[in-house]
């Protein structure tokens, strides 16, 4: 036991060291793609929360990215390019939108679900694409640089590549710990006894249309937060971000990395991202291997690379 | 009185499934629900937990109006259930199973950031349950690879964890052979000691051994009510009984 425990504090040690290193040691290229994975990692937590952890799939994920790509481009037209009044606009939106959406959407169960929250991602994607006077409709908008620190005291613009990587890997933390915190918390434990049973859990006493409401809120947070992160590095946001196919990518990454295991799902972001980046540079099909490779997983390793490796470790 | 029903009505479609049934449950006391198969009992018990609305009638619990409250509400108040088709987490250990009951009285118990502390009890609490219930050896195993007894003493087991006033078991020995059955009554004699218990059960031999009293229902009807004594000596319900099957 102790042994297994120094093992896996050697792992995260030379995890941590590796990645704070990391961008002295790769070119710009490699530590530019990183800080993608890091962000997607962030709203990959969140949707594990409640895809892998409570078992409501939803296919509406990209609406919370979204949202907090807007927030961001909003708040920056209005007053101000400070990451943090960005992040604390869009995590007040995230907390009202997550619990309307998540109202009525958990209300349903199933293919309804699915198709609930993809309703609802549809909205915020279509309202995006046609309120052209606001959002700039396909074109998007393009943002200012975002900026850290105090204003009127000491602000700066945050430098690219390596100070948003170390930006992004300082939010992937938080969110891991966060979310850490919150999946072995009494809460946690009954979000993953509403997957298994959400009937019973009402007759204990609990209200868990209230608990998935709450689970709900916490992945809407951690959205807008990997929303406003990505927008930000990329200067730019348009309804590319609230794009259904983008909620079906977290899905897929989720799958792939192993749900209802934190760091699965981050996991599997970052090789599909890293493979995606890889293959599309070879070929124009590229999109026919991530498929088969993601058929080969569900076939084969319907637990995700992370439960594969748990597999071969166990035996 | 600790439950009170007064003329409960419940139809699906055009079949009548409970027609004015009224009874009360005293504290400290134990009442079985017998009845052929296809009676209405486990509906009544539906109806009295909130699991299916019911068409009319009235449902008092601790002297309060509880009719149409829901399953977490009525939990809360102190009525919990057993069900009669397992519905427990598979997927969970023995003790985890047990400990979601122990945590649902906890005023953290729905916390997503503090977590348990020595003083709430949590695991002492469960591994008492699990040993009323005679798991306690079995804690750490899977709810799915536990016997199919063992599985039936769980589902107990969650009611027993949430420490209600009034428990209402559906057929607990359903499905089990003989010699469970025996262990089975000995955890509900032993219970009925500590909590008031609305027992359904088709074992008319259990029945009669365990009950304060006993009602019986027929076609969502009920058709006598009384010690257990008075049940067997009842024409009806001999003629339901014996007649009917």
């Amino acid at each position: 036991m102790v042994h297994g425990k120094n093992h896996l504090l050697i792992v995260m040690t030379g995890l941590a060291l590796f990645l704070l290193g990391a961008p002295a040691l790769f070119s710009d290229f490699y530590v530019d793609l990183v800080t993608k994975m890091m962000i997607f990692g962030i709203a990959l937590l969140g949707y594990d929360i409640i895809a892998g952890y409570t078992g409501l799939v939803s296919l509406g994920h990209a609406m919370f990215l979204g949202l907090g790509g807007y927030c961001a481009a909003f708040t920056m037209k209005a007053f101000s390019t400070n990451l943090f009044p960005l992040l604390g606009v869009a995590l007040v939106c995230a907390l009202i939108v997550g619990f309307i959406v998540g109202y009525f959407s958990i209300q349903t169960k199933g293919i309804f679900f699915v198709f609930l929250t993809l309703a609802f991602a549809q909205f915020f994607y279509l309202a995006a694409f046609n309120l052209t006077t606001i959002t700039g409709g396909d074109n998007g908008i393009t943002l200012p640089k975002v900026t850290i620190g105090i204003p009127n005291l000491w602000e700066t613009v945050v430098p690219r590549p390596q100070g948003f990587y170390y930006l992004a890997l300082g939010f992937l933390v938080l969110a891991y710990l966060l979310c850490r915190r919150v999946i072995s918390s009494p809460f946690g434990k009954l979000l993953v006894a509403i997957r298994e049973n959400e009937e019973r859990v009402g007759f204990l006493g609990f209200n868990a249309r209230w608990l998935k409401i709450k689970a709900f809120m916490i992945s809407a947070f951690l959205g807008v937060t990997a929303g406003v992160l990505f927008a930000t590095y990329q200067d730019f946001v348009s309804p590319g971000m609230l794009h259904w196919t983008l909620s079906g990518d977290f899905i897929m990454m989720s799958i792939l990395g192993g749900m209802g295991t934190l760091v699965g799902p981050v996991l599997g972001g970052a090789i599909l991202l890293y493979v995606g980046d890889l293959l599309s540079s070879l070929t124009e099909n590229w999109m026919i291997f991530i498929g088969s490779f993601f058929v080969l997983t569900i076939l084969f390793a319907p637990q995700g690379i992370l439960g594969l490796l748990y597999k071969m470790k166990g035996k | 009185m600790l439950l009170q029903v007064h003329n409960l009505n419940k139809s699906f479609g055009r079949l009548a499934v409970l027609s004015d049934v009224s009874f009360e449950v005293r504290e400290g006391e134990l009442k079985s629900i017998i009845g052929p198969n296809g009676a209405g009992k486990t509906t009544l018990f539906n109806v009295i937990t909130g699991r299916i609305p019911l068409d009319s009638g009235q449902i008092l619990f601790r002297g309060q109006d509880v009719t149409g409250a829901k399953p977490f509400v009525l939990s809360r108040m102190g009525m919990a259930r057993s069900f009669q088709i397992n519905n427990f987490f598979p997927n969970l250990s023995t003790l985890d199973n047990i400990q979601l009951a122990i945590q649902s009285r906890l005023k953290t118990g729905t916390s997503s950031w503090r977590h348990f502390t020595k003083g709430d009890g949590v695991e002492e609490k469960s591994l008492e349950v699990l040993d009323w219930i005679g798991l306690g050896e079995h804690r750490g195993e899977l709810a799915i690879n536990l016997s199919y007894g063992d599985q039936r003493k769980l589902e107990i087991g969650l009611a027993l964890g949430t420490d209600p006033s009034l428990l209402l078991l559906d057929e607990p020995t359903s499905g089990m052979s003989r010699y469970e059955s025996r262990s089975m009554i000995d955890l509900i004699e032993k219970l009925s000691r500590r909590v008031t218990i609305i027992l359904i059960e088709h074992d008319i031999e259990l029945v009669m051994k365990v009950s304060h009293s006993v009602l019986v229902v027929h076609y969502g009807q009920k058709i006598a009510e009384g010690t257990p004594q008075e049940i067997e000596r009842n024409g009806e319900v001999q003629r339901v009984y014996l007649g009917g099957l």
